[in-house]
């Protein structure tokens, strides 16, 4: 009596998830603009996954020069495709979170080095450009590029060595590159992205800091794979 | 994913080493000197420029509250002082480019550290160092703040003025007055009567005691010089290795900071004229004649009350309240001179 009140019980249990498990894979339904949902085969639809990326840049302003390093890695993205006419068009929008370690040094003012995470959503388009927006936060910590002293209320000079301040930092991006996979395969992109970086409390303020770069993100498998959430959506005129 | 964090730490940290420099004083001939005066978590940058064989430190104290040491540094000071003297361009604490996270506002520790500075500057390029306070503006009130403490003077061998505003109250009345004066003068000979009627019209209807009262007497100030002819137009102070050289970005984030702060409120309640008689240093006091911001009756009150009696006053016939941007050459060569001489 005990083992079949059980066997009911798993059996209730497979019967609820199952459709979940299967969401953990890969949604294979599609929503339509009209309200149709339709059922495709993932294997005919998807012909790009996003991948795990190294990413390096170039980045600064007129008056200090830096770089970049870090990774990204999707955690969803959704494949749309529109029908015109006779023509099918596909884009993917992409998420991805990325953990970078960015520097960059000032001439007589300070060197910073910033470690920030940052949300990044891509509009991918299926010929390779793509452009991006981006959130971050972060921290900074300076050092200042002169030798600095303090002295002591009895008049003892002493220097300072590594001596600069802590900032929280919050950073907006955004750019537009070109993925050389969509086209030929190849496991790479350029990208050109603007930054405003804001550092606080900068003596009880802030302090804007924008950047241009120009970036090399590169896909290897080194940095493990992706496995990210898809969506897929289908728009019919 | 750990270790690659940690690498990258240390090259940044050692990039960082990288970009400081030991000992930075020069001590013979030509100096270009940079670095910081630390207080608290303030990094107040400093830049010591000319002829240190001299031994002559003329030490700017830059006017704001929120304003920039090497807002001064041009050609001419260049080719005038630095070619004989040391110029030293200091950036006071919420000012220009000094960077920290916050910290104490009060007049008194702007006064440690000019007395800081001065202490910095002896021990680095010798005790034999002769160290002349510039003051302009609200560089003007912390000059005599500093001198009449203690035995400060002693640090310093002479002390120059430039419109500056030793005292508050006595600055705003005179100011208000001054802009009255003017301002009919210029009515009845039918100059920029819409600009004069509404400076007039408001100095007769208000006072001028009270911050909000402080602060339009001071707008006023600044918009009644550009109505007169007679001063000279400064040259354009648009210097592109100038704007590349500093962080222009920190001087914005810190002239909101200093007005947000109102750094300049306790002075009201520091008025210096009745501690100058302490003051016993040669002092050269350095006005323009349009100077409505801190009017020219400013420079007859130090001369009155100063405890010294080596004290001589120029006052430039086209300048308002920056002499050293309207009539640069004679400002200078006037202060090299008396350098020369003190």
């Amino acid at each position: 009596m005990i083992n079949s009140i059980l066997r009911i019980k798993v059996l209730l249990v497979i019967l609820l998830f199952q459709n979940q498990i299967h969401a953990q894979e890969f949604s294979s339904s599609a929503t339509s603009e009209a309200g149709f949902t339709e059922d495709y085969s993932f294997e005919n639809s998807s012909i790009y996954i996003p991948k795990n990326g190294l990413r390096v840049e170039l980045l600064g302003s007129l008056v200090f020069p830096g770089f970049k390093i870090g990774v990204e890695k999707p955690f969803s993205y959704t494949q749309i495709e529109k029908y015109r006419r006779n023509k099918i068009k596909r884009l993917y929008k992409e998420r991805y979170l990325s953990y970078s370690m960015g520097m960059y040094y000032q001439n007589n003012y300070h060197t910073n080095i910033f470690p920030q995470a940052e949300l990044i959503a891509r509009r991918q388009k299926s010929k390779g450009f793509y452009y991006e927006r981006s959130l971050g936060l972060g921290f900074s910590r300076t050092f200042v590029n002169s030798p600095t002293f303090s002295i002591s209320d009895d008049g003892k000079i002493e220097e300072q060595s590594l001596s600069g301040n802590w900032y929280g930092l919050a950073s907006i991006g955004g750019g537009i590159g070109y993925n050389a996979y969509l086209k030929n395969q190849r496991p790479y992109s350029i990208y050109l992205k603007l930054h405003l970086m804001v550092m606080y409390p900068y003596n009880t303020f802030i302090t804007p800091r924008p950047t241009i770069g120009i970036g090399y993100n590169y896909n290897f498998s080194g940095l493990g794979e992706a496995n990210p959430r898809l969506k897929y959506k289908v728009k019919r005129r | 994913m750990k270790k690659f964090v940690k690498y990258l730490l240390v090259i940044g940290i050692a990039l960082a080493s990288w970009g400081c420099e030991k000992d930075p004083f020069t001590l013979s001939g030509m100096a270009e000197d940079h670095f910081f005066l630390k207080s608290g978590n303030q990094h107040m940058p400093i830049t010591v420029a000319g002829n240190v064989d001299s031994k002559k430190f003329i030490v700017i104290i830059h006017g704001g509250p929120g304003g920039n040491g090497l807002d001064y540094r041009d050609a001419y000071i260049k080719d005038l002082v630095e070619k004989e003297f040391v110029v030293v361009y200091w950036d006071q604490r919420f000012a220009g480019n000094t960077q920290g996270n916050g910290g104490n506002v009060d007049v008194t520790e702007f006064r440690k550290d000019i007395k800081n500075l001065v202490l910095l500057l002896g021990d680095k390029y010798g005790s034999a160092s002769e160290i002349y306070l510039l003051g302009h503006s609200w560089g003007g009130f912390l000059a005599p703040y500093f001198l009449v403490d203690g035995d400060n003077q002693k640090m310093v061998k002479g002390w120059i003025q430039v419109g500056g505003a030793h005292n508050y109250n006595l600055n705003d009345s005179l100011t208000r007055e001054m802009l009255i004066n003017y301002g009919e003068a210029e009515l009845a000979a039918g100059n920029n009567a819409t600009d004069w009627n509404e400076i007039v019209d408001w100095c007769k209807e208000n006072g001028f005691q009270g911050s909000e009262n402080s602060s339009k007497l001071n707008q006023f100030a600044h918009s009644a010089e550009g109505l007169f002819e007679d001063i000279t137009v400064p040259e354009s102070s648009l210097d592109f290795k100038k704007i590349l050289a500093d962080a222009r970005l920190s001087k914005w984030s810190n002239g909101i900071t200093s007005g947000k702060k109102s750094i300049d409120a306790p002075t009201f309640q520091n008025p210096n004229s009745d501690q100058l008689f302490k003051v016993k240093l040669p002092t050269l006091l350095l006005w323009g004649k349009y100077d409505f911001v801190c009017p020219p009756e400013l420079a007859e009150d130090i001369e009155k009350y100063i405890g010294g009696s080596d004290v001589e006053k120029i006052i430039y016939s086209t300048s308002g309240h920056s002499p050293m941007m309207n009539e640069p050459d004679k400002f200078w060569s006037d202060i090299v001179e008396w350098v020369r001489t003190h």
